[in-house]
């Protein structure tokens, strides 16, 4: 790092430390402060230290890590030959298929997982193409989900995460510049040699920054072990503890140790891949120029890029046909289909003012996550401030939080008599739902915004200095055009995540007049008989609203920047 | 901007079909004041027609309209850890507004515990009897819905009340009218703190499809019946440590077993040590056969509809359903042999689901008005009655089992949507003894929990050895050895550790537990590997 100026840091670091520790750090304490008292009301750290004697605990970390592990190795190999094949090669369909990627990210919860048993449970498609081709047995079906459990988990999770690597690697990749490589050819370094010296070391902020989140997303994923039954890992272990009707205070203990590790791996891994972290990039005004390769080649790479969009798609897919399906039954494809369902959920009285409300919640969360993203990311990346280490490893926390845990907490803090009580919930939702959904969604906004940071070459702020602007205009003219891509990438994590948010949904939004759509999706989710099908077709409908307000805004600021309509 | 024209014109038609879709709303035109705010786990379907009946009941007795704000921030346990938090940040509001001083953790901990003591000085006693004295209210009049396990909590901790329903229609709690049990379920609280008001009680749903793809020609009938190896994987249950309801199910299961047994044993009189080894063997042979269970099951689940959705789409050929669920999806179309559900011999119990009025309730006249609606005729019928039928639901038909006895008159079964279920009817073949598994019902969750949930992966590696290899005799034995969860052990050790309310006791037993019992399936499947 070079000389940076001081004077915005030393004010910008304690006001976003501030923010960070009143809506972060202090609903969760409230939250798990039982956790660390006992009967007496005394201090204790006895309910921590039962988690190590508990085998079955023990075990649930391991398989969380093995899950963390595999999970990421295997995003990692879809997403970046991926991410290369999209941004350096010309193929047939390659526009099209790049307008797939991100479905897996607008897949709602519930209504994927019932799509995804009618695709891979034992009565499910799979089962009935196979059995149609002869491959199988009809009188015993495989149970794709459940037999190899732990493969089922890391497979639907990875699936279900690289658009995060791919995003944030394409919008590194459209911004390198060509000369570096080129420079690398003229000294003979081709194919792998060149990839593997060059390119993505020119990129390793960017993988950085998505194998930690994928990493922590998939070490606390609780969707993917629920739906394969595969109970005996972390986040399964603490959701049960939540539920149970005991009521022990033991959970909490639970969820700090996990707490703890996260931050202690996120540390661990930045010391690991310290390579990976450090500076790199340069931004220049070459661009890369799509290569064309052969025939068979870009045949290749056509059925390479359909073969994992298509397998990403899947849930998306089942969903629509679920929703347009009279019956699905040991069937490939649904034995009739209807409108009716489309019908009934979108002329719920519940869908219309929940909509309003989620574009509501959803678009200011999304500008709060960009401010606080990118200040935080500059502090980090640009200042020398004491502590921004610390505030860094502490923003990844929000993604191994529970979402019931963090609203219990903001519930806590805002009732009458509390120092927020102007902002209770029960009143009007709307402050908490916004800094919840913000807050859990940082870390990929901050993310996305560090990794651009880092790759930018610090000299062109320095040259912007150098003719007389001052540090406000240098950031507002040079720094964040140039990391526009990488906050576009997190910010449509940000967005489509938080319009599917549910847990803090459920708990915050307790009036039916301020539910937002995941809310509503849930209620008809509740119905009984054709409430899943309901909640499929508003599913429908929600998917198809986050794919068109994405493309949307792809297409409104995608010529402000370079390489952003490729994000 | 003029690239992005047809993606602007997408949004713009996907947000105008729900407008165009929207139905017409008869909303309330209520004065605020008669605004009645209900915390509750229940869905739409039934939030929507109780709000329809209670303004066409308040219309009928001449009473002014009302509004009703229904807040439903979850399930059961949702709720249950909601009312603890609001209850307890009200509470330190209050507590430090009249004694002008900050509610210690003790005190907080001690204020809505039901075992504290409210004599004396010290600050818990204190806590417990300024809360127990106050009207401290969280801003929300009643609690509707849920099993009658979490409504004896609250009203042990103080955050029920009696809303009165006793005293100003003892006609329904007289003779003919609703017991206070029935099977060993409570249907009201003696000191008039809830009410039951409608019932359910859980059941066997299978998918004959299923079964016969597995060889299994026979319909189960009992809870035995779900033991069977071929069913390996494919048993869905209810999680006993999530709900109520499920540990009642549960609970009778070891009614049934300990019944068996001192009927066996030639039905020694109570008290005796004769009857005490009877229920011993009962109860052993209880855990024996939960433990078989456990050992092919595909789950234990905590979401009431998860168990019969996964049975209709073929996830699992048989399990443990709430009776409505049941009930309702069986009769959708093209369930066919797909979903069949059956009561299981030897008697289900039926447990209530109740209202309650909460303390400090702002409406608390209104809310009064809404539990005497509920338990009305009119009420009643909404719960039970066709879709459309004079005094039946408007939209959906709940098909719930009401609770009062005069809904299953002769005359009213052309109106009710399943006039073959009545719980009076049901539970007469069924005699509960709460003296024999009453103290133990909370043990019976954990212990369960432990013995099937926290060890799933090393008891179905057991029972899966043990099928594979033929039942070798040792390794058979073992795995029906209950002795770390024996009766003795449950009711001496167990049990008196969960009511100590002391959760570092707890957790050191569940610690203590949890390690023998995977060590126990780890040996019972070395066994049978070896084939002993």
């Amino acid at each position: 790092m070079t000389a940076a100026p001081r004077r915005p840091s030393s004010l910008l670091l304690p006001l976003v430390a501030a923010i960070f520790g009143v809506f972060f750090l202090w609903p969760l304490v409230e939250s798990l402060r039982g956790a660390f008292v006992d009967q007496q009301g005394r201090f204790t750290l006895a309910y921590v230290a039962a988690v190590f004697q508990n085998p079955v605990y023990l075990l649930g970390f391991r398989n969380s890590l093995l899950v963390g592990c595999g999970a990421t190795a295997l995003a990692a190999l879809l997403g970046i030959p991926l991410a290369l094949l999209f941004q350096r090669w010309d193929f047939p369909g390659r526009r099209p298929l790049a307008a797939l990627v991100s479905l897996p990210l607008f897949v709602p919860p519930f209504v994927g997982a019932i799509g995804i048993q009618r695709l891979l449970g034992p009565s499910g498609a799979l089962n009935a193409l196979l059995r149609h081709l002869g491959l199988s047995n009809p009188s015993s079906p495989i149970d794709w989900l459940r037999e190899g459990r732990y493969f089922a988990v890391i497979s639907l999770t990875a699936l279900h995460l690289y658009p995060v690597l791919y995003f944030n690697l394409s919008a590194s990749l459209a911004n390198q510049s060509a000369e570096l490589e080129r420079a690398a050819e003229m000294l003979g370094a081709h194919g792998l040699r060149k990839l593997w010296r060059v390119t993505l070391p020119l990129s390793a902020p960017s993988l950085f920054a998505s194998l930690t989140i994928i990493f922590i997303w998939s070490l606390t994923e609780l969707g993917v072990p629920l739906l394969c039954d595969y109970d005996r890992v972390t986040s399964v272990q603490i959701f049960v503890g939540l539920k149970d009707i005991g009521q022990n205070p033991f959970v909490y203990g639970l969820v700090t140790v996990a707490l703890v590790a996260t931050v202690g791996l996120y540390t661990l891994s930045r010391l690991l891949l310290r390579r990976l972290d450090a500076t790199a990039g340069v931004k220049g005004a070459a661009r890369h120029e799509r290569r064309v390769a052969g025939p068979v080649q870009r045949w290749l790479m056509t059925s390479f890029a359909l073969l994992v969009l298509g397998a990403g798609a899947l849930p998306n897919a089942a969903v629509v046909l679920l929703a347009s399906s009279s019956d699905w039954y040991q069937t490939v494809l649904p034995s009739g289909f209807t409108l009716d369902h489309y019908r009934a959920a979108l002329g719920h009285a519940l869908v219309v003012p929940s909509i309003a409300q989620s574009l509501r919640y959803v678009s200011l969360s999304t500008t709060l996550d960009l401010i606080l993203g990118f200040t935080i990311a500059w502090v980090v990346v640009r200042s020398r401030a004491p502590g921004r280490k610390l505030l860094d490893a502490l923003s990844m926390l929000p993604l191994s939080v529970p979402g019931l845990v963090l609203a219990f907490g903001y519930l806590a803090i805002s009732r009458e008599g509390r120092p927020l009580s102007m902002f209770n919930p029960v009143r009007d939702p709307t402050v908490l739902l916004v800094i919840a959904y913000a807050m859990r969604r940082l870390p990929f906004v901050l993310r996305s915004a560090e990794a651009g940071l880092l790759q930018m070459s610090h000299s062109v702020e320095d040259a912007a200095q150098s003719l007389g602007a001052g540090p406000r205009r240098v950031i507002w003219r040079v720094t964040l055009p140039l990391v526009l891509p990488h906050l576009a990438a997190g910010g449509l994590f940000a967005f489509a995540l938080s319009m599917l948010e549910v847990s803090d949904s459920l708990i915050l939004a307790q009036q039916q007049q301020h539910f937002p759509i995941t809310k509503a999706i849930f209620e008809l989710s509740q119905l009984n008989g054709e409430g899943r099908m309901l909640a499929a077709a508003l599913g429908v409908w929600a998917m198809l609203l986050l794919a068109s307000s994405v493309w949307v805004a792809r297409r409104l600021v995608g010529d402000q920047s370079r390489g952003l309509s490729d994000v | 901007m003029r690239r992005a024209l047809p993606g602007l014109a997408l949004l713009a038609a996907l947000l105008l079909v729900p407008f165009a879709l929207r139905p017409e709303l008869g909303e309330s035109n209520a004065d605020p004041s008669r605004r009645l705010v209900i915390l509750t786990p229940h869905n739409e379907a039934i939030r929507y027609e109780m709000t329809r009946g209670f303004r066409l009941f308040l219309t009928s007795h001449g009473q002014p309209d009302a509004a009703i704000d229904w807040r439903s921030p979850g399930g059961t346990t949702e709720i249950s850890r909601y009312l603890a938090s609001e209850y307890r940040s009200a509470f330190e509001h209050y507590f430090a507004q009249k004694l002008g001083r900050r509610l210690s953790e003790r005190g907080a901990i001690a204020f809505a515990n039901p075992r504290q003591d409210t004599t004396g000085d010290d600050e818990a006693a204190l806590a417990r009897r300024t809360f127990l004295a106050s009207n401290v209210g969280i801003k929300i009049d009643l609690l509707f819905g849920g099993g009658s396990f979490d409504f004896s909590q609250h009203a042990a901790a103080g955050r029920l009340v009696d809303g009165g329903v006793q005293a100003r229609h003892p006609e329904l709690f007289g003779n003919g009218g609703i017991p206070q049990t029935l099977g060993g379920e409570p249907y009201w609280d003696k000191q008039g703190r809830w009410v039951g008001t409608c019932v359910s009680g859980f059941g066997i749903c299978y998918s004959p499809q299923a079964l016969a793809r597995l060889g299994i020609t026979k319909a189960p009938q009992r809870w035995a019946d779900l033991t069977d190896p071929r069913l390996f994987g494919q048993v869905a249950l209810a999680d006993p440590s999530k709900s109520g309801s499920a540990n009642k199910a549960f609970e009778m299961i070891v009614q049934q077993a300990m019944g068996e047994a001192v009927a066996a044993a030639g039905n020694p009189a109570p008290g005796t040590p004769a009857e005490a080894a009877a229920l011993a063997q009962g109860f052993d042979a209880a855990m024996r056969l939960i433990r078989h269970i456990g050992g092919v099951s595909r789950y234990f689940s905590d979401q009431a509809g998860k168990v019969t959705q996964d049975i209709q789409s073929g996830s699992a050929a048989a399990g443990m359903c709430i009776d409505f669920y049941g009930r309702f999806e069986s009769d959708m179309p093209g369930a066919g042999d797909r979903l069949r559900f059956a009561l299981p011999r030897g008697g289900s119990s039926m447990g209530a689901d109740p209202i309650g009025l909460l303390r400090g309730a702002s409406h608390p006249e209104l809310a009064r008005q809404f539990m005497d609606f509920v338990l009305s005729p009119e009420g009643q019928a909404l719960w039970a009655y066709k879709r459309g039928v004079p005094g039946g639901p408007d939209r959906y038909a709940l098909r719930r089992t009401p609770i009062l006895p005069v809904m299953f008159a002769p005359e009213r079964r052309a109106l009710l949507s399943d006039p073959d279920e009545n719980p009076y009817r049901t539970a007469q073949g069924f005699t509960y003894h709460a003296a024999w598994t009453g103290p133990l019902f909370r043990a019976l969750s954990f212990v369960i929990r432990l013995m099937c949930v926290d060890t799933e992966e090393e008891l179905h590696a057991a029972a899966a050895a043990l099928t594979q290899n033929h039942d070798p005799p040792r390794a058979s034995a073992a795995f029906d050895d209950v002795s770390l969860v024996s009766y003795a052990v449950v009711k001496d050790e167990i049990a008196p550790a969960l009511a100590s309310g002391d959760p570092l006791r707890e957790i050191a037993l569940q610690n203590r537990l949890v390690t023998a019992l995977k060590l126990h399936y780890e040996r019972v499947a070395e066994l049978a590997a070896r084939r002993e």
